[in-house]
């Protein structure tokens, strides 16, 4: 800055050699203004780029902090993706990890996505149970009976994987006691209430000595829940399976609205 | 003599453009915060909240469920603090665009589901369902969103004038000088000016 002003100071008096004195004093006065102004707007062009500087960094700050906090929440997602046990020990009528309890043999497939505590599933039941199992026992259909667990969360409680876990111990018994004990657990379904258990341990092999369920392996089974990590798969198997509410039902493949089930089931059976 | 065009730029960096910026941008702000904190705690189910929706595959939507309200509560903090306003009200302004087009699109298709907006969502029974008002509100939001975009500075803010986010990229660069100039000349009333210690530091050098 001074030396630019220097500089120039330095040629004029070669340029206006020949020219009046009075007219110097103008001249300086000129030459000062320019500087002022030269400075002026040097200064406001420091100011400019320092504005522009911290703002940059800013952003870049910013844009970090929110770039972190994405990677943790997918880290977390990734962390809760290995939560589900590759090997559980499954029930009897469980064919596969992470599969549902499999009963028939029959041409006609459905798959029933539950929640033992849902309301809407005891419905789907209290109708159509009796006639599903009509179909499994004439060896028209197999059904596969996915026990979600979801319910626990929103309700607060554990009675959704007790009782999808004493499901599969029903499922030791064999066929008949299984979705014997599957529609007697609905039976006694109680009203939704948050925070409360719906039953516990001894009410579930209560509920399996009504259907000739009992004995010692049948009592520790439910209470000592073998088959916690094929509940956890179950559970996780949801998503894949794009489940987002019970009951869900699927025959042959196609999700079923529950209204129309039995004008459905009628079709795929005779269409065999 | 002023048309449109100078009266829009008389109106950025006036006092009531800043007040109007700083309610409109603590306001969003806080509205993310809300929303991202009662979510947080649920990633489960704010991932099936996202499913319900139908609209990614169930792993793309688990993913949303638990990244999404940890953005929102970075977003909102930075828009509370005034922190690279313009951007975060951008970022802001898609994502609630993004929100209105999943209500509209859920609402198109029959669904019948709870937004999951601030906590909760899933399926609800037939009939219960309300888009038209999470529609409106979203809108309203995005327009927020809009207005910060227009007008980052406010008082209040960590910003400070012509800082507030992406000013660098020229759009605003001019007002912001001339907001300044003005102010410096004192041809500007402005009364309030809480980001302009620079402008009242560097006066006695003029």
């Amino acid at each position: 800055m001074s030396q630019d002003s220097s500089k120039s100071a330095g040629n004029m008096p070669g340029k206006g050699a020949g020219k009046g004195a009075g007219k110097s004093t103008g001249k300086a006065a000129g030459k000062r203004a320019a500087r002022d102004r030269l400075a002026a707007e040097r200064q406001k062009q420091a100011q400019a780029d320092q504005r522009r500087r911290r703002s940059t960094n800013v952003l870049i700050a910013v844009v970090t902090v929110v770039a972190v906090v994405g990677i943790v929440g997918y880290a977390i997602w990734a962390s809760k993706q290995s939560d589900a046990p590759t090997t559980a020990a499954l029930p009897a009528l469980v064919h596969e990890q992470g599969g549902g309890v499999v009963a028939g043999d029959g041409p006609v497939k459905i798959n029933l996505w539950e929640d033992f505590q849902c309301p809407s599933c005891k419905a789907f039941e209290e109708q159509f149970g009796d006639l599903i199992r009509k179909k499994v026992d004439s060896g028209d259909v197999t059904l596969t009976i996915h026990p979600l667990s979801f319910l626990d969360r929103n309700l607060g409680n554990s009675s959704s994987s007790l009782a999808a876990n004493a499901f599969g111990c029903s499922s030791d018994a064999g066929q008949q006691q299984a979705l014997d004990f599957h529609l007697t657990v609905y039976a006694n379904q109680p009203e939704e209430n948050p925070g409360q258990e719906a039953w516990n341990a001894d009410d579930l092999i209560a509920m399996g000595n009504q259907v000739d369920i009992n004995g010692a392996d049948w009592e520790s089974c439910v209470r000592d829940q073998p088959y916690s990590d094929w509940v956890t798969q179950v559970a996780s198997s949801q998503l894949d399976a794009g489940i987002t509410a019970t009951p869900t039902v699927f025959i042959d493949g196609k999700q079923v609205n529950p209204a129309e089930f039995e004008t459905k089931l009628d079709e795929a059976i005779a269409a065999q | 003599m002023s048309g449109p065009a100078d009266r829009l730029r008389a109106f950025a960096g006036s006092s009531a453009q800043r007040w109007i910026s700083t309610v409109v941008r603590v306001g969003l702000g806080g509205v993310l915060l809300v929303a991202g904190g009662l979510k947080v705690t649920e990633p489960v189910q704010a991932a099936q909240a996202v499913q319900a929706y139908q609209l990614l595959p169930p792993r793309a939507a688990e993913l949303v469920g638990y990244v999404l309200p940890l953005l929102e509560i970075a977003m909102g903090l930075a828009l509370v603090l005034g922190v690279a306003t313009r951007l975060m009200a951008l970022f802001s302004g898609a994502l609630m665009t993004a929100f209105v087009i999943g209500v509209a699109s859920a609402w198109a298709r029959g669904l019948s589901i709870d937004c999951g907006c601030f906590g909760g969502g899933g399926e609800v029974p037939l009939g219960e369902a309300n888009y038209l008002p999470v529609v409106l509100r979203d809108l309203g939001f995005a327009a927020m969103a809009a207005w910060l975009v227009a007008f980052p500075a406010s008082a209040w803010a960590f910003d400070r004038r012509g800082e507030a986010g992406l000013g660098d990229l020229g759009l605003y660069d001019e007002w912001d000088d001339d907001a300044e100039a003005d102010l410096a000349s004192g041809s500007r009333e402005d009364g309030v000016d809480p980001s302009g210690s620079t402008a009242s530091a560097e006066e006695p050098q003029r």
